[in-house]
């Protein structure tokens, strides 16, 4: 009995470690797309972004069109294409996503004085942030807590 | 002569109006060994050659006396409470034929399976008990129920873990519907806790600014209003269904 006990007790957590690695591993692609809007002083960005994010959900495509309107009207645009690698940490309630690898593909670097701030921090090499997996009518969203900001298009 | 227990050697079953049992393997070779020599007495270097070491086992005195320990133990709960199996001095011992009725019958394992279940019947079974019989009705619903008892069991444990896991990982959003304007919906997330007209104006605004009012998108699910963030999702179906079509608004204020 006691072995019995105890072996369901080793499967019961078999189940809970091996959970998110079956949630990564059967993961599909995933498209999302997002309007990142800064309004500033003087102007306004708008980043229309898709990101296509590979079976496993640690490896991403990022293509943007950034939109600088100034106040008078006039406007300029440019693209940033990345590719980039993160690392998923499972915890109990959420996910920590590192951004290990960011290769440029076009547009400004991140450290570009002027745009680099609006590329979607995720595709810059160094951002780390605590994710939330929200759910929704078959649907999974992923965000900040308590703050749904990704939907998977597929 | 009154038997109080019948024993079909070919399957094992052992059997009183009050209990029955089908013996492990190594007891049931026992058993048939000290009926082979009943009336007389056997020491414990015989035991040791015909029932482990005919099959090319060499175990320990303390496997013997479980063994021992067991058939004596099988027979109380039978109801025998006379000794079946006297122990003499000097490691021998002595079986009493006159308590058992030796059956070779092995319908017997029919019955069984049909009147008990087997869990209750299987104290000691090896696993293998009944394959040697060759009894079709005990290995179809027998030993398997039990494996598959076991496995469902562990089944369980792993998906009650899995499915806890999920409880705690997966946060379930919900949104309300608020008000219908220009032939778009707009909901709010159900925790939305800031003033909800306010936001709708912006989200208005917002959608419109961005033409999204343009595309075929008829809902707006607005998900946050604190901080400096709102953030919304502009769909063509209702969120969840349909294909899905979304597309994610976030506005940073004042940077």
């Amino acid at each position: 009995m006691v072995i019995k006990i105890t072996l369901c007790l080793i499967f019961f957590f078999l189940g809970w470690f091996y959970t998110p690695v079956a949630l990564k591993e059967t993961s599909g692609d995933c498209i999302s797309n997002t309007i990142l809007l800064y309004n500033e002083s003087g102007r306004t960005i708008i980043s229309k972004s898709r990101w296509d994010m590979m079976k496993g959900g640690e490896q991403l495509y990022h293509s943007s069109v950034i939109k600088d309107i100034q106040e008078g009207g006039d406007a300029k645009n440019f693209s940033v294409d990345r590719t980039l690698n993160v690392e998923v940490d499972f915890h109990r309630d959420s996910l920590t996503v590192d951004t290990v690898k960011a290769f440029r593909i076009n547009g400004p670097e991140t450290s570009d004085p002027e745009y680099g701030r609006y590329i979607d921090p995720l595709s810059e090499l160094g951002f780390t942030s605590r994710i939330y997996i929200f759910y929704i009518n078959g649907r999974f969203l992923l965000g900040f807590r308590d703050l749904p900001l990704s939907f998977c298009q597929r | 002569m009154t038997f109080k227990a019948t024993y079909y050697p070919q399957t094992g079953l052992i059997k009183s109006d009050r209990h029955e049992a089908i013996l492990g393997k190594q007891s049931k070779r026992c058993l048939d060994f000290f009926i082979s020599q009943a009336g007389t007495v056997v020491n414990k270097e015989q035991l040791h050659q015909s029932c482990w070491g005919s099959c090319g086992l060499v175990v320990s005195d303390s496997t013997v006396r479980q063994t021992l320990h067991r058939l004596r133990k099988t027979f109380k709960e039978l109801g025998i409470v006379d000794e079946v199996l006297v122990t003499y001095s000097r490691n021998q011992y002595y079986y009493s034929p006159q308590y058992l009725e030796i059956i070779n019958d092995s319908v017997c394992c029919t019955q069984v399976t049909d009147s008990q279940d087997m869990r209750n019947i299987l104290p000691e079974n090896t696993g293998n008990v009944c394959i040697k019989t060759g009894d079709k009705n005990i290995k179809a619903t027998g030993t398997p129920s039990k494996v598959l008892l076991i496995f469902m069991m562990f089944f369980l444990a792993v998906l009650t873990g899995g499915v806890m896991r999920m409880i705690f990982l997966v946060h379930p959003v919900s949104y309300v519907p608020y008000k219908e304007v220009e032939g778009i919906k707009y909901h709010f997330s159900a925790e939305f806790s800031g003033d909800r007209d306010a936001y709708l104006t912006q989200a208005i605004n917002l959608v419109e600014y961005l033409s999204l009012n343009e595309s075929p998108s008829r809902f707006v699910y607005v998900n946050s209003g604190e901080g400096n963030v709102i953030s919304l999702f502009v769909c063509r179906d209702p969120i969840g269904g349909g294909k899905g079509n979304c597309q994610s608004v976030i506005v940073f204020k004042g940077v």
